[in-house]
């Protein structure tokens, strides 16, 4: 199934996130609109074969393929672009709930609105980055997964279950992990790019004005401690003031927008140079007419490693259809067509070979080797994450000088 | 009997319906939707974030909300917000009132409603989706650039989106209607034969405009400034829209603070002095008015006996 089919997806968005999620939506024509649960074919629901529904394990309620079980509704708190939208018609039409979207740009925005709204936010599932786990769990942010209703949880490499931030996956499963690079535009850029400290001083000078940084507070310190040979993870104070000193009065003013998803704009032409998650910078050179223009690096000397997890929000109210969300999602054909659109790897035993053999496009940006992996460095939520929010909304108003 | 009845009648109507009345509905919604979740602001202003899952505390008050939302890489913004609201609000005025004019003195009665429909149809979409549409628009890759360099007009894509420029732009469009109703509702009320009375008194057209048309349409003006600079300075969409890192503004600063900082204190602050800065802006306008005002008037006052004695 290609991404040309028609996609109807309720989206809401707050503005910034909208014009995030709209831009190709827009472009490509389709307009955002809304299309109601399973109504044609959730009365045939059994015809499908339910995916790991033939498992002795799941409940005495027996979970297995029985729409009528599940909630009419399923709401996401969601990143944007995240999900081939085909995968939300499918599900629907299968199970029937219908799907919403609300989209967040950082998981500190996400985890303060959860925390505001204590248990009433209304959203079932959110997609926190593993390291913002714990605290979450500590804050009573999400509920356990019964994983009994999550048969397809078997299908994830064994690597990728039971990480530090969520031993025995009580709280969450893998949805897919990836790294953070960046993008150059070559018509415009023609200085060379391997580190990040190149991306700082290109930016700076070839690219002044017309350099995109990802808009989340954790990736924008990154990127000044990775180019700086610091541990990202610091705590140290002396560090964060001389990165506040830097951004706000050296890098700020050569920055055009913070943008998360400069690879969904890349068609537009917006950037020379985008700080980018490799996903974000495929579906981008997939949408483009001339994806030789453009040139991926990953980062470098060390770059990010995050994996985002499927969880569920404490007080949802459709527990059953998140649950069947998930384990619809772990299906392997589901996860291949899934990483066909988003472009990060989930984590399923065999999506690599089955990716290798459906020849999709830039999978090197998909799949890393043993060298890229080994320098990439997980993040912490630690007690330098207020500070980090502080400076990033400092850098973003003197970003505006 | 009849006397009576018609006695406890007047009593019944006097209890049923005390003078304010009407009004009620409207006092208890700003009451309990504007003046209350305003001073609920105002108090949030003085409080501090906690911790990143808490939003909002007030056990301890304190100014220095306001020292932070005042700090120069902020005040920035807000000097750039004032900006950008007064040329927007200048160039919706020098714009719109043209346009009323002509609709209100050289259109025909007939088509006046189906123009001034047409100025209402962007209002039918959704004012987010129309800002939306000019992203696409003014893209480097978009039709405007395409179209321009086809022309051979621009030598490379256009760099408009993202900029300043770009809100600019966006806010005089989205604002510009806003300014066109009052100033053509005041511009259509003025008598025709006013303007012909100044014309056989001898006036130029210039002078009739200066004098006659233009105090007539000062209540026009007024509450078309005050539309459109209000709302605009306190605008985000637009700015969060086309602005990129360049084109903020501080409803964007406040909205910032609120969804994705989740600093509520802080953006409670900014927001007071937002309200602070427009009140501000409209009463220093409004004393520059009425100072104009009472010095034509005074000069006014002095060129009428020279003119009678000239008669004689």
């Amino acid at each position: 199934m290609t991404k040309k089919d028609e996609q109807f997806l309720n989206i809401l968005a707050s503005p910034a996130a909208a014009q995030r999620m709209s831009r190709r939506a827009f472009v490509s024509g389709s307009v955002v609109a809304a299309f109601s649960g399973g109504f044609l074919l959730a009365a045939c629901g059994g015809d499908e074969e339910t995916p790991g529904g033939t498992s002795g394990a799941t409940s005495a309620t027996g979970s297995t393929g029985a729409p009528a079980e599940l909630e009419d509704q399923l709401n996401f708190y969601h990143w944007a672009e995240y999900d081939d939208p085909a995968l939300f018609k499918r599900f629907t039409q299968e199970f029937g709930p219908s799907t919403k979207i609300d989209v967040y740009a950082s998981n500190e925005e996400a985890i303060a609105k959860l925390t505001a709204a204590a248990g009433s936010s209304g959203y079932d599932i959110v997609v926190p980055t593993g390291v913002f786990i714990p605290l979450m769990v500590e804050n009573d942010l999400l509920e356990e997964l019964d994983l009994s209703k999550i048969p397809n949880f078997a299908n994830i490499e064994a690597v990728y279950t039971n990480q530090p931030w969520d031993p025995n996956n009580v709280h969450s499963v893998c949805k897919d992990w990836g790294s953070t690079g960046w993008i150059i535009d070559k018509k415009q850029i023609s200085t060379p790019i391997t580190t990040w400290q190149d991306f700082i001083d290109v930016g700076m000078n070839e690219a002044s004005g017309n350099v995109s940084v990802l808009d989340a507070p954790n990736e924008l310190a990154g990127l000044y401690f990775w180019a700086n040979g610091i541990d990202w993870t610091t705590e140290d104070t002396a560090d964060y003031d001389a990165y506040e000193a830097f951004m706000v009065s050296d890098f700020a003013s050569h920055i055009k927008a913070f943008d998360s998803y400069p690879g969904v704009a890349l068609t537009q032409g917006n950037y020379a140079l985008s700080q980018v998650w490799n996903g974000d910078a495929r579906q981008g050179l997939n949408a483009v007419d001339n994806p030789d223009d453009y040139e991926w690096g990953l980062g470098a000397p060390e770059t990010e490693l995050w994996m985002d997890n499927w969880c569920i929000v404490k007080g949802a109210t459709h527990p059953e259809a998140a649950h069947a969300w998930i384990n619809f999602i772990l299906d392997p054909d589901n996860s291949l067509q899934d990483l066909e659109f988003h472009g990060y790897n989930t984590g399923i035993t065999g999506v690599k070979e089955a990716a290798e053999a459906a020849e999709l496009p830039f999978l090197d940006l998909v799949f890393f080797d043993e060298a890229q992996v080994a320098t990439f460095r997980a993040g912490a939520v630690n007690s330098s994450l207020d500070r980090q929010v502080e400076i990033y909304n400092k850098i973003k108003a003197a970003a505006g000088g | 009997m009849a006397q009576r009845v018609a006695d406890s009648e007047r009593g019944a109507r006097k209890i049923r319906a005390p003078r304010f009345a009407m009004a009620l509905p409207a006092w208890i919604w700003f009451v309990f939707f504007f003046s209350i979740p305003v001073l609920w602001i105002v108090y949030y202003s003085f409080g501090y974030k906690p911790n990143i899952f808490k939003t909002i505390a007030t056990d301890k008050l304190s100014f220095d909300r306001y020292s932070e939302a005042l700090s120069p890489e902020f005040l920035h913004v807000f000097k750039q917000t004032l900006q950008i609201s007064l040329i927007g609000t200048l160039l919706t005025l020098l714009i719109g009132f043209p346009f009323a004019y002509w609709l209100a003195t050289r259109v025909a009665p007939r088509w006046r409603g189906v123009l001034l429909g047409l100025v209402i149809v962007p209002f039918f979409v959704n004012f987010l989706v129309r800002t939306v549409g000019w992203l696409i628009l003014l893209a480097p890759g978009g039709p405007l650039s395409t179209l321009l360099q086809k022309w051979g007009i621009r030598d490379e894509p256009l760099h408009l989106l993202q900029t300043r420029g770009a809100v600019q732009l966006g806010v005089v469009y989205n604002y510009l209607a806003l300014m066109i109703f009052p100033l053509f509702v005041a511009l259509d009320r003025l008598d025709p034969a006013m303007r012909e009375a100044s014309k056989d008194l001898g006036a130029s057209r210039w002078k009739t405009f200066r004098q006659v048309t233009l105090p007539l349409a000062s209540p026009g003006i007024v509450a078309g400034l005050l539309l459109v600079f209000i709302p605009l300075t306190g605008d985000y969409i637009t700015a969060a829209v086309l602005g990129g890192a360049k084109g903020n503004m501080a409803g964007a600063l406040v909205a910032s603070q609120f969804t994705t900082a989740q600093n509520w204190a802080l953006g409670a602050a900014q927001a007071v002095i937002l309200i602070i800065m427009i009140l501000g802006t409209v009463t220093v306008f409004a004393l520059v008015g009425l100072a104009i005002r009472w010095l034509a008037r005074r000069s006014r006052r002095i060129t009428v006996p020279l003119t009678v004695e000239a008669a004689r």
